[in-house]
């Protein structure tokens, strides 16, 4: 964690664990343990991640280390449900679950073929907002459990682990554990009693259940049912093999993505080689100094310059402006080369110009108030630069990376 | 029919106000885009409405943006930042009297301030109130996004949180510009099924995802990303037009990297003299940009030719020609294979455009003039518009996506910035927590408390500190920024629950985070 962020709490002693699926192949963990959870798992403290809704059959085991918040963990699949369960196992006892997550599940690659195109129309105005919150709907999830898997699939890697801690050893093959010991459901505690002190070594009640059902629980069927009362079911219009496959063509020859691996290539070589779409994002990284070269839309032909002293240990720039002051009567009319001049409150002025090489002559003339009085000068000025070496113009800040030198190669 | 061709503009700041110092750095980010972005777009749907054109675009403007625009302490920092321009323009005019192609640049850029900040005048400094007419009288179609745009998918396993998102910022939408958006811009574009019960709740009817939320949908939408699909849940959505983007945002060969555009990087305020430039850099301690940028791109030895503005503009204008003559002819071709009119949608950042690409307001200007001059072309429209014509779409499960890189959630979820979700998993809950304790209001102070830590929870959810953080770009203030809401969260979440509100305290905390005044606290049980 950042120095800065020391003083935010390390530990809130909730005894919880949250999972979140990054993307089609990797799960973030990251949990809170209460003091007594903490000290009962020791040295042991692991995590289990199961396919599937409920932590029933195969899962991946990630030893963690001590003090350790949370962890990367590859997924086995996408579009497959995950769940998680911090513990430890105990040489007595065995699996000693601390904390279980929410299901959650990683985005799919392709979709599922349906054999029925269902068509709907929107058929009711929207519906007004009612004052004050609304809750969500609380049907409990009612698919029933996937099936574990009889095997999962060996690891692809080793497990990316949080930075603040030292990597967590990612477990060196799937491991077939014994299934969770049999327990009633828990109960939703209030957060207050949830974060009540553990005794050590007893376990404490599993994190509250997640609130709401996800549409993605739909289930892989032929059509999709429940829909919307906003959406009424309406005959399909007429679409042919032919015209699938015409759209399909048009489709690949604008590089419109159409294979599920089509997309993690694209972003894969992108990432390698710099082509493909860059994603835009948030504008606030780009504005201000420093901005966001990696995102911006020029900086794909901007070549990005060396930083000053990276592949080169010297440089040098130079150039030279010419700077006219002077001063008179505060009420005075002064004018160089006939445009007027802005006097200072006490009559004075300054005047800056860039002075490429070559010959210049500035005419000024000061008037009195009254008019009566007029005193004039004329400046002329020349500059001749020889360069010897790679010397450039700018920038003059030395932090800054300098552009192509102008003067001859040396 | 030959179809639709859609764009959609999301304009996004992090809340970003610090009234405790006199000079910020980071809310130069809103003055610059204020000068480059959001006056240029405002100038352009002016001349559209004005020039009578057919010129529908959809934007969508994020409330902690809008409620920048409306805090009278950055408006009038914003004003300072404008003259301060007008003046430095004004001695570049002089100061380059002898390097002719640069002094006319300067002349240029002095006349273009001068322009913008009589704009800002003309609008009463009130840029909420511009767009709000424009959508008044439909000549944009407005809609919201997340009320501090955070990544909703990576709160998605708690429901009230989203929900928290989702109506603090229709709330604001609707206090902003009177109207109830029919559209949500999701921030990132980043979907997850999850997210459908707190958006259908509300009256929300359409959003856009990145191609693949639609194309790796249950089942594969018939018709791919050329029309809206119907969730399960009620919701439209509409796939991005990857050609569309694929112009745009290409690294090799995308529109805003052509050699006679302005170079984003090279600028007065890092090429001048340090006393010289001093005064007019975002902060006095730093090199900065100043706006006044003097090259363009040229080539990959870097920018070292002087910026033509009339050849950019040319460029921009061409390309924008041939944008238009692409969609127009994908849409010709999808015309004649679909039963149903074809619709292109392409949203872009806001901030694109006059920011990182100088000549992008020309390009849209010069798109939306080409469009309006078809008189059987493809139709300029908002997808709200598309959808209050056809009604009747495919029902599919679209599949969870973002428009980041690589097309999830690894932008804001990663080594970097993987620290703060667990702060945020607990703030969440104790947010919630505080909610239920109290389900009607109660007493004034209490409430004040309540609201301030939905106010901080809301704004340490932005999607900006895990992007900025991901980047590298300014990670010590996106830190800072997530501390100081954390911290803030947690004391009030303390005093609540201990009955020992600091009043002085919280007063200090509503005058420094002071959006959404009127946030309800309830939205988190």
């Amino acid at each position: 964690m950042p120095e800065e962020l020391w003083d935010l709490d390390q530990d809130y002693g909730l005894g919880r664990l949250w999972l979140a699926a990054r993307d089609p192949h990797t799960l973030h963990a990251s949990w809170d343990l209460t003091p007594g959870q903490v000290a009962a798992a020791g040295e042991r403290l692991a995590l289990r991640v199961y396919t599937g809704r409920e932590p029933v059959g195969a899962f991946r085991e990630v030893a963690l280390p001590r003090g350790a918040h949370s962890v990367f963990v590859p997924a086995e699949a996408a579009g497959e449900w995950f769940v998680a369960m911090i513990g430890f196992a105990d040489p007595a006892l065995g699996w000693q679950e601390l904390a279980r997550s929410a299901p959650v599940r990683t985005p799919a690659l392709a979709g599922r073929e349906a054999p029925v195109e269902q068509f709907v129309m929107l058929t009711l105005p929207p519906e007004p907002e009612a004052p004050g919150p609304r809750k969500e709907a609380t049907t409990p999830a009612t698919s029933p459990p996937v099936p574990a898997p009889a095997a999962l699939a060996p690891e692809a890697g080793p497990v990316p682990a949080a930075p603040v801690h030292e990597a967590a050893p990612a477990c060196p093959a799937p491991a077939l554990g014994e299934p969770p010991p049999a327990r009633p459901p828990a109960p939703r505690p209030a957060l207050e009693s949830s974060r009540a002190e553990a005794v050590p070594g007893v376990v404490p009640p599993a994190a509250p259940a997640p609130r709401g059902t996800p549409i993605a629980a739909l289930a892989p069927a032929a059509a999709i049912t429940p829909f919307s009362p906003r959406l009424q079911l309406t005959a399909p219009p007429p679409w042919s093999s032919e015209q699938t496959r015409a759209l399909a063509a048009v489709e690949a020859e604008w590089g419109v993505l159409t294979a599920p691996s089509s997309l993690a290539l694209a972003v894969g070589e992108a990432a390698k080689e710099g082509a493909g779409p860059a994603g835009p994002s948030s504008p606030a990284a780009g504005f201000g100094p420093g901005g966001a070269r990696a995102e911006l839309p020029s900086s794909a032909a901007v070549p990005v310059p060396l930083a000053a002293g990276a592949g080169r240990r010297f440089w040098f720039n130079i150039n030279a402006e010419l700077v006219v002051y002077g001063a008179t009567e505060p009420d005075a009319r002064v004018t160089v080369d006939g445009e007027p001049v802005a006097l200072r409150p006490d009559g004075s002025f300054t005047l800056r110009f860039a002075l490429p090489d070559g010959e210049y002559a500035l005419h000024a003339v000061a008037e009195a108030a009254d008019g009566v009085e007029h005193r004039q000068a004329r400046l002329t000025f020349a500059r001749r630069t020889h360069y010897r070496g790679a010397v450039g113009r700018a920038p003059a800040d030395p932090t800054l990376t300098p552009p192509r030198p102008e003067g001859p190669p040396r | 029919m030959p179809g639709y061709f859609a764009l959609v503009l999301h304009a996004h700041l992090p809340f970003v106000r610090h009234p405790e110092h006199e000079h910020v750095l980071e809310e130069s980010w809103l003055f610059e885009a204020v000068l480059e972005c959001y006056l240029p777009l405002l100038e352009l749907l002016q001349a559209w409405e004005r020039d009578r054109l057919n010129a529908r675009v959809a934007v969508s403007l994020s409330p902690t943006l809008c409620a920048m625009w409306q805090d009278p302490l950055l408006c009038a920092r914003c004003e300072r930042r404008l003259n301060a321009l007008v003046e430095l323009a004004g001695k570049e005019v002089l100061r380059t009297r002898w390097e002719p192609a640069t002094h006319r640049l300067a002349e240029f850029y002095l006349e273009r301030f001068r322009h913008l900040r009589q704009l800002w005048w003309d609008c009463d400094r009130n840029l909420v109130g511009a767009f709000r007419r424009l959508n008044a009288t439909r000549r944009i179609e407005l809609l919201t996004c997340a009320a501090t745009h955070a990544v909703l998918p990576l709160l998605a396993d708690h429901p009230p949180s989203v929900r928290g998102q989702v109506r603090t910022a229709l709330d604001h939408h609707r206090a902003c510009f009177g109207q109830t958006p029919d559209g949500f811009w999701l921030p990132e574009c980043a979907y997850e099924p999850a997210l459908e019960p707190v958006l259908t709740e509300t009256s929300l009817q359409w959003t856009v995802l990145e191609s693949h939320g639609l194309l790796h949908g249950t089942p594969r939408p018939r018709y791919g990303v050329f029309a809206p699909v119907f969730t399960p849940a009620g919701l439209a959505v509409f796939g991005r037009d990857p050609d569309s983007a694929r112009q745009v945002w290409s690294r090799q060969g995308g529109f805003p990297g052509d050699p006679h555009f302005r170079d984003f990087y090279r600028d007065i305020g890092f090429d001048l003299e340090w006393e010289y430039v001093r005064p007019y850099l975002p902060s006095p301690e730093h090199r900065g940009f100043t706006g006044i940028k003097y090259h363009r791109i040229t080539g990959p030895a870097g920018a070292t030719e002087v910026y033509e503005r009339d050849a950019a503009v040319r460029v921009a204008r061409a390309q924008a020609r041939r944008f238009f003559e692409d969609r127009r002819q994908h849409l010709a071709r999808l015309e004649a294979l679909m039963e149903r009119p074809p619709i292109l949608v392409a949203p872009f950042d806001a901030e694109l455009f006059g920011h990182w690409w100088y000549e992008g307001p020309e390009f849209l200007d010069a798109l939306v003039r080409e469009a309006a001059a078809q008189d059987h072309g493809p139709v300029l429209a908002t997808p709200g518009d598309y959808l209050r014509q056809h009604r009747t779409h495919q029902l599919v499960q679209p599949a969870a996506s973002s428009w980041g890189e690589e097309g999830y959630l690894a932008v804001w979820l990663n080594e970097k910035n993987e620290w703060i979700r667990r702060h945020l998993a607990v703030a969440r809950e104790r947010m919630s927590e505080l909610a239920n304790r109290w389900p009607v209001p109660p007493a004034e102070r209490e409430q004040r408390a309540l609201r301030q830590a939905a106010r901080e929870l809301l704004l340490a959810q932005a999607s900006d500190w895990p992007f900025i953080l991901h980047t590298g770009t300014s990670p010590g203030y996106a830190r800072r920024r997530l501390r100081e809401h954390l911290l803030r969260f947690n004391a009030l979440y303390r005093q609540l629950t201990q009955g020992t509100v600091d009043e002085a305290w919280l007063g200090q905390i509503e005058a420094l985070d002071n959006l959404f005044p009127q946030v309800d606290p309830r939205y988190w049980a």
